[in-house]
């Protein structure tokens, strides 16, 4: 025993570690996928399940009608429309800045919540259908869904600014994410006191039989 | 000069903080790495979108994938689009009632309306499909969709 003391313990060799620590190192790098779920959120219309309520004919004028057909062509209210354009077209429907008779209308309803110091706002209501068909791409589809999105968006982002002086991304974040709930609330109010300024209105539309179709 | 440092040996490198280096590497890529939940027996590319965000991941999300079956699953599956639920490619849109009812369960009742359903979907997937699903879903109440996509602009539809 007292021998054994006499000796030192020997060291262990750590050279091996780094071995070790690489393995592991290469399979989380193998397995890793930086996948971050990107995706573009929609509400699906409800169901109607009483056929006795009638409902208003929409006027011409408050429809902004997107149709994709089966050769990916995109038409704007009957005509062939641009990609690049569209973004810029569905943001002056909506706002309609010039009170143009061909555009979306304006609502005589103002919005009226406290948040919201500027006071009165009006309500567009104008409506943008997507329509596609059955041999439509789904990839030419969620394009003209993404600059739908980023048109809404962008729109929505100016009210935020003006109101809460920051984006609307921000105020969405600061809604979802955070321990404070009554933060969360606050923050939640006001994205939807956004969102009822400027409800996204995207009707999209039961595609179309293709003619191909059989 | 070039002499006398000739005569010098060059000191070895110490290597003892190598694993260090690799370990801080290491623990980077364990908390960084999400593992997949399901193995997809279906191909999917994600199409692009100029604006897309990112999904609220506090609400529960279920996923409803399309796309052509891999290679390994074309004899059985064939070469059209098809839908995988789970773990399983459904032989057709019906098998998502079942499906929707299922996470329902699994989640509770008061997580029903937050239920989002995202859609994985390849990017050449015909419309017809998708709007199948969107019917199906629709008629259970499953009104809450979110449509997955790659931000940016697609690189092979520039040209």
């Amino acid at each position: 025993m007292a021998k054994n003391k006499k000796r030192e313990v020997q060291e262990i060799n750590a050279s091996s570690m780094a071995d070790i620590a690489f393995l592991l190192l290469v399979f989380f790098l193998v397995t890793t996928t930086f996948d971050s779920d990107y995706a573009i959120e929609r509400r699906l219309p409800a169901k109607i399940d009483t056929k006795d309520t009638v409902s208003k004919p929409i006027e011409p004028r408050n429809v902004f009608i997107l149709l994709i057909n089966k050769r990916d062509e995109l038409f704007v209210n009957g005509e062939r429309g641009d990609m690049k354009k569209l973004k810029e077209d569905v943001k002056e429907f909506i706002k309609n800045p010039a009170d143009k008779p061909n555009l979306s209308e304006k609502s005589e309803k103002y919005v009226q919540s406290p948040l919201l110091k500027n006071g009165r706002y009006t309500k567009s209501k104008g409506v943008i259908t997507l329509q596609g068909d059955r041999l439509t791409s789904y990839k030419k589809y969620i394009a003209v869904q993404g600059i739908l999105t980023a048109a809404f968006e962008e729109m929505r982002n100016e009210i935020a600014q003006r109101e809460f002086q920051t984006s609307y991304a921000e105020l969405k974040e600061k809604a979802s994410k955070g321990n404070n709930e009554d933060v969360k609330k606050k923050f939640a109010e006001r994205v939807d006191a956004i969102d009822d300024v400027l409800p996204m209105a995207i009707s999209e539309a039961e595609t179309r039989k293709s003619a191909e179709k059989k | 000069m070039l002499n006398k440092k000739k005569k010098k040996s060059v000191p070895a490198i110490s290597t003892a903080s190598l694993p260090d280096i690799v370990f801080m590497l290491l623990f980077f890529f364990m908390v960084a790495t999400k593992m997949k939940e399901v193995t997809l027996k279906v191909e999917i590319k994600r199409p692009f979108a100029s604006f897309a965000t990112k999904l609220d991941d506090t609400n529960p999300i279920k996923t409803v994938y399309v796309g052509k079956p891999i290679a390994s699953m074309q004899s059985t599956y064939g070469t059209e689009s098809r839908i995988q639920i789970n773990d399983v490619i459904a032989s057709d849109v019906s098998g998502l009632v079942q499906a929707v009812e299922d996470w329902r369960e699994e989640i509770g009742d008061a997580n029903i309306p937050k239920l989002t359903v995202l859609l994985k979907i390849d990017k050449n997937t015909k419309m017809g499909v998708v709007n199948d699903i969107k019917k199906t879903l629709r008629d259970r109440e499953q009104y809450k969709i979110a449509y997955s996509s790659s931000k940016g602009d697609d690189a092979e539809e520039a040209n």
